[in-house]
């Protein structure tokens, strides 16, 4: 197995990432693979530190982690999809792109 | 040596995919390079010895990935960089993943009769620093067994809930 530090700095490093861009990005489903991305990270880190230490709590709290991921998406889409419906930001036949139309 | 290549491998596709993520104006292109960072960690999973949370990664997520595509894109008939694409496309995934699940399930369903009570768990759980890592067969025989049964049931309702919600959301869009 690698040093633990290594799997500690590629979370960080996503952990990272994910936060430039819940709060630099408008775009609400950039915003939402963006906590994605953060969740992955800790993911990473439950799942190296149950190698570490020889037990499977951590690969336990991973998996919770993923499904309720797979739970939350579907969830946060319907709600762009309300909020669109909504405030008529999706026009169907436009050239623009689905960015610019979930901008807020 | 051979665990460090790919290990640095995998984490370098993890965060350049983690950032094109970030960068892409359009989330369709945004989309498709998260589903490329979640393969690299679930790679990363399978390095670790966590072959379940390996498996568990995958399925969902690219059911997810597979979903926000369908839901998105298509259902919300929001015009995108995929919006070119004929419309059988998505459905057909749609339902070869059904299909995928609908198997999954009926082959744990059918298995599970023939298995102890318990014969079966914690298999391919970690056993400590000296666990050889799974084999193909191995992770194969576990993915078809009825060990992810109810995971495969939580995806197939997800599933048939975005439909629903497809269906719900084409009639508010009509009326």
């Amino acid at each position: 197995m690698l040093p633990l530090t290594h799997y500690l700095f590629l979370s960080f490093a996503l952990f990272l990432i994910g936060l430039t861009g819940v709060l630099t990005r408008r775009n609400l489903i950039i915003k939402l693979f963006s906590v994605e991305i953060i969740l992955n990270a800790t993911s990473i880190n439950f799942v190296a530190f149950a190698r570490l230490y020889g037990d499977a709590m951590g690969q336990v709290f991973a998996i919770i982690t993923v499904v309720l991921l797979a739970l939350e998406v579907l969830v946060a889409l319907a709600i762009i999809a309300a909020v669109c419906s909504r405030w008529k930001c999706a026009p169907a036949n436009d050239d623009k792109d689905l960015s610019s139309q979930l901008d807020y | 040596m051979h665990g460090e290549i790919t290990f640095y491998l995998l984490a370098g596709i993890a965060i350049l995919s983690a950032a094109m993520v970030v960068t892409r104006r359009k989330a369709s292109y945004g989309c498709l390079y998260f589903g490329l960072s979640l393969l690299a960690s679930s790679g990363i999973f399978l390095q670790l010895y966590a072959p379940l949370v390996f498996i568990a990664q995958l399925v969902a997520m690219a059911c997810v990935v597979l979903g926000i595509i369908v839901v998105a894109v298509e259902v919300s008939t929001l015009n995108i960089a995929l919006a070119g694409e004929p419309r059988w496309r998505p459905r057909a995934a749609a339902i070869a993943v059904t299909l995928l699940l609908m198997l999954h399930i009926v082959s744990a369903a059918l298995q599970g009769r023939l298995l102890q009570p318990g014969g079966n768990l914690t298999v391919l759980l970690p056993r400590g620093p000296i666990a050889s890592p799974p084999r193909a067969g191995e992770m194969m025989k576990f993915f078809m067994s009825n060990e992810l049964l109810p995971l495969a049931l939580i995806l197939f309702i997800l599933l048939i809930g975005g439909v629903g919600f497809r269906g719900i959301f084409q009639k508010r869009i009509r009326t």
